[in-house]
């Protein structure tokens, strides 16, 4: 009974035809559930290298033992099932094998499964934006073209994302791409390209798979074409001064500005819906979601908006500098401030939660994944943090000047300075991959990246 | 409650209800059919295989049990599988065979997707050499095709 499995295979009444003896397991039956209670509640999962101890192990058993062809004589949809574990560079060992076995590595579910699996792999399929209800103070004529408009970009919308999807993916050839994209961002100098059009500084930037948005000193948005590069609208008549900060989704769009107020857009038909008033000094930032626009400005406060009625829900103070960046995540904003700290705070019901202390000067950006926070700041340097224990995990150094924004994601750290250079710096362990200094000619304000492209 | 179940070569199980009901078949089947003390026949399970897979199910009785969903996580790994697990699959290709053929039959997705891990860690980080000899494989490929498929896929192995 306490013999461990190994060894009962070899036992002749396990593996042989005989009618095996039932009513031993079965007396034993407190016994094995104790047993198996302790073994689920340790979840015994042998450290790595037991495991391939293990497997060599078997690896040799096997080759004393009967052997088969094993995946091609196995039913299709199992074989190419054992493959779903196999990662990318075995399955190049796999396609190597023999012909059969070819076919199975060429298999378009496998390579589905190998692009999900690997981290920071992401497809994006298209959504189909929500329609928002237009802006009550326009007149009723206004409004029903306002609806209209809607109404024709979402059908063609969801046209576009029908044709989308019924496309079969060759996730080989995704997979491919994918794995290039990311060697170019440690080895291949990248390609760069100029947007030329703002008749002042650009203070801000984003971009999503089909246009780039900036904002600038001009008192404009523009918004660019990604792909031919080329300026598509310029939205005037919102901001008086400045517009600083900026963030887009498919509906709406948030824009803050050095005249104090927030501008909401509508992504649709690029006009105003509303414009937030309540700060008394310029908005430095802005961070929506479905449920909440939280600003912060130079007046030191943070506000925090019903993203549904536009109303003020919250004033959060405890900054004793201007909150120069912003970011809410699933419930949590992180700030940064001139005062040198990063604080947290929950916007459900506007209280602090904690800070973030160990920059020696005032902050300039601040990013937030829910895990980790990341703080640029006029020390010249980065911090990553943990957002649970507010432990600084790492200080990156490298920039000769202030860091003024930076953007991550799992991998990755992108960070722009006024030292006038972009460097790219690998999350986990804290070294700078890729130095791009002969960009800008000036400070560089703002950065976004996706596997592709830095802006 | 005791369900007996009868394998191929008509050798008779007594197992309790929820050991036999870790295998999504047989629970359709009393579920369909109401608690009955008629044997229920696996006609394509042999009894040698039949008693690895009881002797599996017996140890995870205790599991929380399977989700009946398609949308499963995508990501599939092969280096989680428990020690004990990775003892009992310790077998030799031919049961290891029959055990997936029988997961996959009886619906017992953790067993199938164990049963394919221990294939899957077989074939990791070996040369195609050392597969064909595991696996008692012919190369049928031209030695100019060969090349030809090495080179297609060199941009996905690790440097």
């Amino acid at each position: 009974m306490a013999s461990p499995p190994t060894t009962k295979h070899f036992d002749p009444s396990h593996s042989g035809p005989s009618a095996p003896n039932l009513d031993m397991l079965h007396s034993n039956d407190s016994v094995d559930s104790l047993l198996d209670n302790s073994m689920a509640a340790l979840a015994v999962v042998p450290s790595p290298t037991h495991h391939s101890a293990l497997v060599d192990q078997h690896y040799a058993l096997m080759l004393l033992g009967p052997r088969l062809d094993f995946l091609s004589k196995l039913p299709y949809e199992l074989a190419v099932y054992i493959l779903h574990f196999v990662n990318m560079h075995d399955l190049t060992k796999v396609a190597r094998i023999s012909r059969t076995w070819n076919q199975f590595a060429r298999d378009n579910e496998v390579w589905k499964n190998v692009y999900l699996v690997q981290q920071g792999w992401k497809i994006r399929l298209p959504s189909v934006p929500r329609p928002i209800s237009p802006d009550p103070t326009l007149s009723p004529e206004q409004q029903q073209q306002h609806r209209l408009q809607v109404q024709q970009l979402t059908q063609e919308n969801q046209q576009q994302q029908q044709q989308w999807l019924s496309r079969p993916l060759n996730w080989k050839l995704l997979c491919h791409g994918r794995k290039q994209l990311e060697e170019h961002w440690t080895r291949t100098p990248p390609r760069k390209t100029h947007l030329l059009g703002h008749a002042d500084s650009v203070y801000c930037v984003q971009f999503d798979h089909t246009k780039i948005v900036t904002g600038s000193r001009d008192c404009t948005i523009k918004i660019w074409d990604l792909h031919t590069l080329k300026c598509l609208r310029t939205l005037t008549g919102g901001h008086t001064m400045s517009v600083l900060c900026l963030q887009f989704d498919d509906r709406i769009m948030v824009s803050g500005s050095s005249d104090t107020t927030i501008i909401v857009w509508d992504m649709v038909i690029y006009k105003p819906i509303s414009r937030l008033r309540g700060h008394t000094a310029g908005v430095l930032d802005v961070s929506f979601d479905d449920q909440y626009i939280v600003s912060c400005s130079k007046d030191a406060s943070i506000k925090v908006w019903d993203a549904k009625t536009l109303a003020l829900v919250w004033t959060m103070t405890g900054h004793r500098g201007p909150v120069n960046a912003v970011q809410l995540h699933r419930g949590q904003v992180v700030s940064a401030s001139g005062d040198g700290l990063v604080k947290l705070w929950n916007v459900g019901t506007g209280q602090w939660v904690r800070d973030f202390r160990g920059h020696e000067r005032g902050l300039a950006c601040v990013q937030f994944d829910g895990k980790t926070i990341v703080s640029g700041s006029n020390d010249q340097t980065i911090r990553v943090w943990d957002a649970a224990t507010a432990t600084c995990l790492k200080v990156l150094h490298g920039h000769k000047n202030l860091v003024r924004t930076l953007h991550f994601d799992q991998n990755l750290i992108v960070s722009g300075s006024y030292d006038n250079t972009v460097k790219v710096w690998d999350l986990t362990t804290g070294k700078c991959t890729l130095d791009l200094e002969n960009g800008h000619s000036s400070w560089v304000f703002d950065v976004q990246f996706s596997a592709s492209r830095i802006i | 409650m005791t369900i007996t179940l009868t394998s191929l070569d008509n050798v008779e199980f007594k197992v309790d209800k929820d050991v036999a009901e870790r295998s999504i078949l047989i629970k359709n089947m009393i579920d369909d059919i109401g608690e009955t003390d008629a044997p229920i026949p696996l006609p394509n399970v042999s009894s040698a295989v039949l008693t690895k897979v009881i002797e599996y199910c017996e140890h995870h009785r205790h599991d929380p049990p399977q989700v009946q969903d398609e949308s499963d996580d995508p990501r599939k790994r092969s280096n989680d599988i428990e020690e004990w697990d990775m003892k009992f699959m310790q077998v030799d290709q031919e049961m290891l065979f029959e055990i997936i053929l029988a997961a996959n039959y009886l619906d017992i997705k953790p067993l199938l997707d164990v049963g394919c891990k221990t294939v899957a860690n077989i074939i990791k980080g070996k040369t195609p050499e050392e597969i064909r000899k595991v696996f008692n494989i012919v190369n049928d490929f031209t030695p100019e095709e060969e090349a030809q498929i090495k080179k297609e896929n060199e941009w996905a192995e690790d440097r």
